[in-house]
């Protein structure tokens, strides 16, 4: 009996209902709160009814107090204030669907539903907000067509009140026109997972100490062509063993809010793990103007690097203007005192460097031998033996010739400057894990990277990379399948999860700049004019053509009948089998009085049918969704019978 | 015209509590719910202008109904698009006149109205709007209907006495039986012998076998009355009396009616007389005086004269009265008696009535009530 009753009134309604509270379970941040939520779902719908009805007023009075003792006990028992409120709600849906509901109180469930699903956009960000993104779509026209239907006196079935294809097209669009275009002011970045991270981009290199694999955390993603080194932070003090940056190395030389973007080219970053960052922003070339989510200005180090003022406290966004090449500037003379300042070292090592650059050649071709000759005679190794801190420099060129970048860096770098070039150790990222479908990399841990910058006479800084797979590392081949989901991650998260004001002004800005370019192609040549006069005039003659011969739809008198004849033959044809034959003379309500007399046993479904097709036949009464479910399950039934 | 429902209005306060909450969301994912709320209102607006635009409500030229009860004739509604309609109401000045579920693409059905008007009378349908919220109720598309007729609602009958009629004539069916004998009836009185020229048919053959000759059947006489209920009309339009009055009016007529009587209903606020054979479909009777109109005080022997002329001297009057009587109603009642007509009055439960001649039968009207006085 319960079962039957449950089944006959389910309805989109329920559904909607159900969904809510999945998401109000999900907000919990966990499985088990949303199957707690989905049984006692289940238990409710399956609740006798009805339950004892409490007079409105009574009943909105305990709710907000409800609602005000859900909002005042969140702090104390430690969970945010709406996911509070939300829980409060779940009791008021569960009543809801433990009585049977009249319709003023579904469209306020209705309503309660959409806010509990809407909670539940804040928690869920992955691949489920998808699935209930999806059931909204459907669950909520749905219900609201079956409510306004239950004004009218009509009884929808569940599945016919869901949206046909071109309604559901027109929903989707609508959504996404309205997710893209409605003016938001302010959308604060997602607690991603991949950003959780303790610790930070080192801020010093020891040539003697070791180097393992920095692990495969995400740190960043950076979209833009031909991306090189991207610079967070120089070194520029030496002792010998120990590369370090002096506090001149974080002084502001500048604010990058230039407006000359000649030659320029647009990066656009987004930080995952911010902690890892700390106040660096990772850049390439010289950086002409910056622009993001953050709350605070960033500025221009010495280096030529971007960084915060403060350390990054949320994952952010940001894009900027650079122009590729050599960062082109002057050292003042105290810049060109630090960076020549060496401690004096071993004979033994400027015996390598004299036996590598010679005599008689100019700084630039003297940087060039020495890379040439670390990348032909020495080896990239990661977990290479610790070196003796005081000769560090003179084991590595003279002993162990292997090692991880940071050696390759410092060494370069000291050997320039005892070669009377200015030089300095600089530490970054290079990124090589670039995504086939995206055009974007992925910046992890693992791709962090320390290279050499020397400053020449008329090109400024200039990279100098001597690590022996530096410049030539492989773009890393990943499994295509990865590849895939790393691109519809990418998407989802920073087109969709992410999408905000700063996205819509850059689409907008498309927009207008595509329809502009539209229009000048259009109007500006006469052939493009007279293809758009003559589209709008078959447009309109096309309409009033079909306004003047309208095409023969479904639901006209003609289909009726056909629809009718084709039920009562099945029928016909199904009563055939128990030896039940119609006359030619028979009209179908005789037909039907012969079967009485006959004591069919299932009468009532062949009243049902011959009923139905009378009025379908011959009164030329259209058919409701619930009469056409009546027809086939009492035709279903007739059918069980015959077999 | 577009406008939003209240289910609507409820849905859009949602979406703006939800988007003032979007400015410390921590995803742009609540503009997708949002976005779902948004596009559930434009659909609703596109479905429901196109819904408005392309059903077709056609009513019939008289509607007629009777007070408190849904209109009966139904609408005849098609839907020329190709695409499913509904979810619509015609909308009147007096409430929701029909509710259209669905009309499938193409077809064309008959609605019966739901509105049930409470007092008689006329409505022009000037002004009816047909609205559709189709398909989701948000938003509510109007427009206006171009209907040219009327709703006629009769007045309530109920069950109550006849007053007596006079001017009896022979009539098959009539509901007296007269002292004199038919050939042909509803009872049957007995046999006579035959005699000349009678007819063959009225042989009673198992009489005529008993060796007496032969018999034929003879039948009491059925008489029928004429009676003329005149309904005074002389109060402000809109006085309920005067609905109160044209019910008692109209169940008298159908019970006289119903008795065989020739039944005339006078408006004597204008003079119209509306005559009703026996056995004939009465609702030009309640039509009548679903048209009843107060006239004013004051006005009730302004046609009475020129419609006493019209109605047949032997015919019985009952006067259906709205307000206190007054000396005029007494001196018309007591003339008309001395003339020898059969005269009976309805006053209102109201109104006390004065010293009549006896031969003046007195009934009291109430709400949905008529008794004899006293």
């Amino acid at each position: 009996m319960t079962d039957e009753r449950t089944s006959r009134d389910r309805c989109s309604w329920h559904y909607l209902v159900l969904l809510g509270l999945l998401c109000q379970g999900f907000a919990c941040q966990q499985w088990l709160m949303a199957l707690v939520f989905g049984g006692l779902w289940w238990w409710a719908i399956r609740a006798s009814r009805p339950v004892t009805r409490v007079p409105e007023p009574v009943e909105a009075v305990l709710l907000t107090v409800c609602l005000w003792v859900a909002y005042q006990l969140a702090p104390r028992v430690g969970i945010v204030w709406f996911a509070s409120v939300s829980n409060a709600l779940v009791l008021y849906q569960l009543l809801r669907l433990a009585e049977r509901a009249g319709r003023r109180k579904r469209y306020f469930s209705a309503a309660v539903a959409v806010t509990q699903i809407a909670v539940g956009a804040q928690a869920v960000f992955d691949y489920r907000f998808a699935l209930i993104l999806i059931g909204a779509l459907a669950l909520l026209p749905a219900t609201l067509r079956e409510l306004e239907a239950s004004r009218h006196g009509v009884v929808i079935r569940p599945r016919a009140a869901l949206p046909r294809w071109r309604e559901a097209a027109l929903l989707f669009f609508f959504m996404g026109a309205f997710f893209v275009l409605f003016p938001r002011t302010h959308v604060s970045t997602y607690r991603s997972r991949l950003g959780m991270v303790h610790g930070g981009q080192q801020r010093e290199i020891d040539m003697g100490e070791s180097a393992d694999d920095e692990g495969d955390l995400m740190v960043f993603r950076i979209e833009g062509e031909d991306i090189g080194y991207l610079r967070c932070l120089a070194l520029d003090v030496f002792d010998g063993s120990t590369w370090r940056a002096s506090p001149k190395m974080y002084r502001e030389v500048g604010r990058p809010h230039s407006n000359e973007r000649d030659r320029a080219v647009h990066r656009q970053v987004k930080v995952l793990a911010h902690k890892v960052l700390r106040t660096a922003l990772p850049v390439d070339g010289a950086v002409l103007d910056m622009r993001g989510d953050y709350t605070q200005w960033p500025i221009l180090a010495e280096h030529g690097g971007a960084m915060m003022p403060l350390p990054l406290r949320r994952p952010s966004t940001y894009y900027y203007w650079t122009r590729p090449g050599p960062l082109v500037c002057s050292l003042s003379p105290d810049q060109r005192r630090r960076y020549t300042a060496v401690p004096e070292v071993s004979a033994g090592v400027r015996q390598w460097t004299m036996s590598t650059v010679g005599e008689g050649l100019g700084p630039r071709e003297q940087a060039e031998r020495l890379v040439q000759r670390f990348r032909t005679e020495f080896t990239y190794q990661l977990g290479a033996p610790v070196l003796r801190s005081d000769t560090a420099l003179e084991e590595f060129l003279l002993v162990r010739k292997e090692g991880h970048c940071g050696r390759y860096a410092s060494a370069l770098s000291a050997l320039l400057r005892t070669r009377n070039i200015p030089a300095r150790v600089v530490l970054g990222y290079l990124p090589s894990e670039e995504n086939a479908f995206g055009g974007f990399y992925n910046v992890r841990t693992r791709h962090a990277h320390a290279w050499s910058e020397a400053w020449f006479e008329d090109e400024g800084w200039v990279t100098l990379d001597a690590t022996p797979v530096g410049e030539s590392i492989p773009r890393e081949r990943r499994r295509l399948s990865l590849t895939l989901y790393e691109w519809v991650e990418f998407v989802w998260y920073s087109k969709i999860v992410e999408f905000g004001f700063a996205e819509q002004i850059r689409l907008a800005g498309g927009i207008t700049h595509t329809m502009q370019a539209a229009l000048t192609t259009v109007l500006g040549t006469r052939a493009g004019l007279v293809l758009a006069v003559v589209l709008v005039g078959a447009l309109t003659v096309v309409r009033k053509l079909r306004d003047r011969y309208p095409r023969k739809g479904a639901g006209t008198s003609r289909q009726r009948a056909a629809f009718a004849r084709n039920f009562y033959g099945r029928f016909l044809r199904l009563l055939r089998r128990e030896h039940h034959v119609k006359r030619a003379s028979q009209t179908p309500l005789e037909f039907l009085s012969g079967l009485r007399g006959a004591e069919y046993p299932r009468g009532e479904d062949a009243e049902v049918v011959t009923r139905q097709f009378c009025r379908v036949r011959y009164a030329e009464s259209p058919l409701s969704d619930v009469e056409e479910a009546e027809i086939g399950a009492a035709l279903d039934r007739i059918r069980r019978r015959s077999e | 015209m577009i406008t939003v429902t209240w289910a609507g209005a409820g849905f859009a306060g949602l979406a703006v509590l939800l988007y003032m909450a979007s400015m410390q969301a921590t995803t742009g994912l609540l503009f997708l719910v949002l976005g779902v709320v948004f596009a559930c209102f434009m659909v609703n607006a596109i479905g429901a202008f196109q819904s408005a635009r392309c059903l077709m409500a056609t009513p019939p030229k008289v509607l007629r109904g009777t007070e408190g009860e849904p209109l009966r004739e139904p609408w005849r509604v098609s839907n020329s698009a190709r695409r499913n309609a509904g979810m619509a109401s015609v909308m009147s000045p007096w409430g929701v006149l029909l509710r259209i579920a669905a009309v499938p693409a193409g077809a064309t059905t008959r609605i019966r109205p739901v509105l049930a008007l409470p007092s008689r009378g006329v409505y022009a349908y000037g002004r009816l709007r047909l609205a559709s919220t189709y398909p989701f109720g948000l938003v509510r598309f109007e427009k206006r209907m171009d209907a040219g007729g009327e709703i006629v609602v009769c007045p309530e009958v109920y069950e109550c006495l006849a007053p007596p009629a006079s001017g009896h004539v022979p009539v098959l069916g009539g509901g007296v039986v007269g002292t004199r004998r038919s050939p042909s009836g509803s009872y049957f009185h007995g046999v006579r012998p035959m005699t000349a020229g009678d007819p063959v048919r009225l042989v009673h053959w198992p009489s005529s076998s008993k060796g007496q000759g032969l018999m034929v059947k003879e039948f009491d006489e059925e008489l029928a009355g004429r009676i003329a209920v005149l309904v005074d009309c002389s109060v402000e339009e809109g006085a309920p009396v005067l609905d109160r009055a044209a019910r008692a009016a109209g169940s008298v007529a159908l019970a006289c009616l119903d008795r065989g009587d020739h039944v005339d209903v006078v408006d004597l606020g204008r003079g119209e007389l509306v005559s009703v054979s026996p056995f004939v479909d009465s609702d030009v009777v309640l039509t009548a005086l679903a048209r009843l109109e107060g006239k004013g005080p004051g006005t009730f022997g302004s046609h009475l004269e020129e419609v006493s002329g019209r109605l047949g001297p032997r015919t019985a009057l009952c006067f259906v009265l709205t307000g206190a009587v007054t000396e005029a109603h007494d001196a018309v009642v007591c003339r008309l008696v001395e003339r020898g007509r059969r005269v009976s009055v309805c006053l209102p439960d109201s109104v006390g009535a004065l010293e009549w001649p006896p031969e003046v039968r007195v009934f009291q009207y109430g709400e949905r009530s008529l008794a004899p006085c006293g």
